[in-house]
């Protein structure tokens, strides 16, 4: 008896320091923010940026305009925070206005640019050659290496339409689980999985049209 | 397992999504086909270089750049986030209570007289901008969203991007208010400038206008979005209504919700919502993808009492 109220007593304190070190969940931090706390906001942007910069740069590939819309992102969700009634998980919720707000602006880059008759840059050629990447032995530079494979990914990427792109992006960069991904896009389970692989092999041919893998993976 | 089964599940297995059955069935077929085993491959190096970029950090200064951007922005967490409480405690009970007794007074009260001066719409428009003495002629666009009033709590859970709707909701709110309403001081503005502005001489820039009329007048706001949802145009419909608005073509006449297509992929539109309501619009629109910039100078005018969106949209499928 006395041995299982000391297991409890151990188990409740643990389970409190855990709390304390984990800090507020992201739905405490909108209800305090809802209640008029500023600070509250600020450590949800804090939490996320991260991962919101993220998501925008594999969309825009420009970094300071993947900044720029990852800002927009912050702002618009300040702004409707106060209707987020937590039906959905709050990271599915901002994933989810992150998304369409790459979507659009993306969209609206590629009419302008069309309209320019201007290619976006970094646009990838479908007829251009294999390239090589940058040695990756010692004495070379590796961050030159990385940054040209980052390219070259973001080229595969780029290469992709919409639905594909942003089912990686969710799945692969932000490491997001089906289900997840499954209300942010509003899909069936069944529907992500079949997408995600599809996406998936495509980007597997178009890294290997233009990666030589033995360079690059080694 | 036969190599179709294992390729379509060749995914779901570098996920370790798989029973532990199906996990040995496919690792099966990759080792006896070598076709399958080249694609398990190329897939597994695909996703250890997306993997291995990993995510991005934001660019130094990134939160203070937000939180600057928000800093003028109304708290939402005041008094409308009380008020909403407060609404959502009260029960249904006494909701229905009130309602029955407002009805009850409208049954022993009769008809509202439409010749009574207080109820006439023009006096209605004009009076609250004259004492609340609001200038007309500040900066346009999302300049202006800081100084914004903090927005009342939506009827309906509003999604921070709105989805297909299925039938034009235009000119749901009109069609569903009880005639006579239109002119009752007590009720939603649901239709802003019709009936009224058809009496008052046609307004041209904002900028000739005299000081009352510009008092009198909403200055536009105005945004532009690319999208590539076909039925934005029902959305923006069903966003207006929700905020008791509507939706108006560039002209101010009501417009009819229509779906967009490649051969149909511009609309300009006008929402128009009680002023009440404009930070959230500038929220809503925000969240749709909507970018900032400078209205028409020729577009219809409105009265002050109401928030104006002029808002072009291109369909971009």
């Amino acid at each position: 008896m006395t041995l299982s109220l000391l297991l409890g007593t151990v188990a409740l304190g643990a389970l409190s320091a855990l709390a304390m070190t984990r800090g507020p969940t992201d739905e405490e931090l909108v209800r305090r923010f809802n209640d008029g706390d500023r600070e509250a906001f600020s450590e949800l942007v804090r939490r996320y940026q991260d991962r919101i910069f993220t998501l925008c740069l594999r969309w825009m590939r420009d970094r300071s305009v993947a900044e720029e819309v990852a800002q927009d992102v912050f702002v618009a969700v300040y702004k409707a925070l106060p209707r987020f009634r937590g039906e959905a998980k709050f990271s599915t919720w901002i994933f989810r206005v992150a998304t369409n707000h790459c979507k659009n602006r993306r969209l609206y880059r590629q009419r302008r640019h069309a309209d320019q008759h201007e290619p976006l840059e970094g646009t990838p050629r479908d007829d251009g050659p294999s390239r090589q990447l940058p040695s990756d032995n010692p004495g070379t530079d590796r961050g030159a290496h990385r940054s040209e494979a980052e390219k070259l990914l973001q080229d595969a990427l780029d290469t992709l339409d919409e639905s594909h792109r942003t089912i990686i992006v969710l799945r692969d960069i932000e490491d997001l689980p089906y289900e997840e991904i499954a209300d942010i896009l509003d899909l069936a389970k069944g529907t992500v999985k079949s997408r995600l692989h599809r996406a998936r092999a495509q980007l597997a041919r178009s890294l290997s049209r233009t990666i030589d893998k033995d360079d690059v993976f080694e | 397992m036969d190599s179709f089964f294992a390729r379509n599940r060749l995914s779901a297995y570098l996920d370790g999504a798989l029973s532990d059955a199906e996990a040995a069935e496919v690792s099966e077929a990759i080792e006896h086909d070598p076709e399958l085993r080249a694609e398990f491959e190329a897939l597994q190096h695909a996703l250890d270089l997306l993997r291995r970029e990993g995510p991005a950090e934001a660019p130094a200064g990134f939160h203070a750049r937000v939180m600057e951007q928000v800093r003028d922005e109304p708290m939402p967490g005041g008094v409308v986030v009380q008020l909403r409480r407060v609404f959502t405690r009260v029960p249904v009970e006494a909701l229905a209570l009130v309602a029955a007794a407002a009805v009850v007074m409208v049954v022993i009260g009769g008809k509202p007289d439409p010749t009574d001066e207080a109820l006439q719409p023009a006096a209605d428009l004009q009076l609250p901008m004259a004492k609340s003495g609001a200038p007309a002629d500040d900066a346009r666009g999302g300049t202006r969203q800081a100084a914004a009033p903090a927005a009342p709590p939506p009827p309906q859970t509003a999604a921070p991007y709105g989805g297909a709707y299925d039938e034009p909701v235009a000119d749901a709110a009109a069609s569903s208010r009880p005639a006579g309403q239109k002119k009752l001081v007590a009720a939603p503005p649901t239709e802003p400038m019709q009936a009224e502005w058809e009496t008052q001489p046609q307004a041209g820039n904002l900028a000739e206008e005299g000081p009352r009329r510009k008092a009198d007048m909403a200055v536009p706001f105005g945004y532009r979005m690319s999208v590539s949802d076909a039925n934005t145009l029902y959305a923006m419909g069903k966003l207006a209504e929700r905020y008791q608005g509507s939706i108006k073509d560039s002209a101010g006449r009501s417009l009819k919700a229509r779906a967009l297509s490649p051969d149909d992929d511009f609309a300009q539109l006008m929402v128009v919502v009680p002023k009440a309501s404009e930070g959230a619009m500038h929220g809503d629109l925000a969240a749709m993808g909507g970018q900032p910039t400078v209205p028409p100078p020729d577009s219809p005018m409105f009265s002050a009492e109401y928030a104006v969106f002029f808002v072009e949209v291109r369909y971009a499928p």
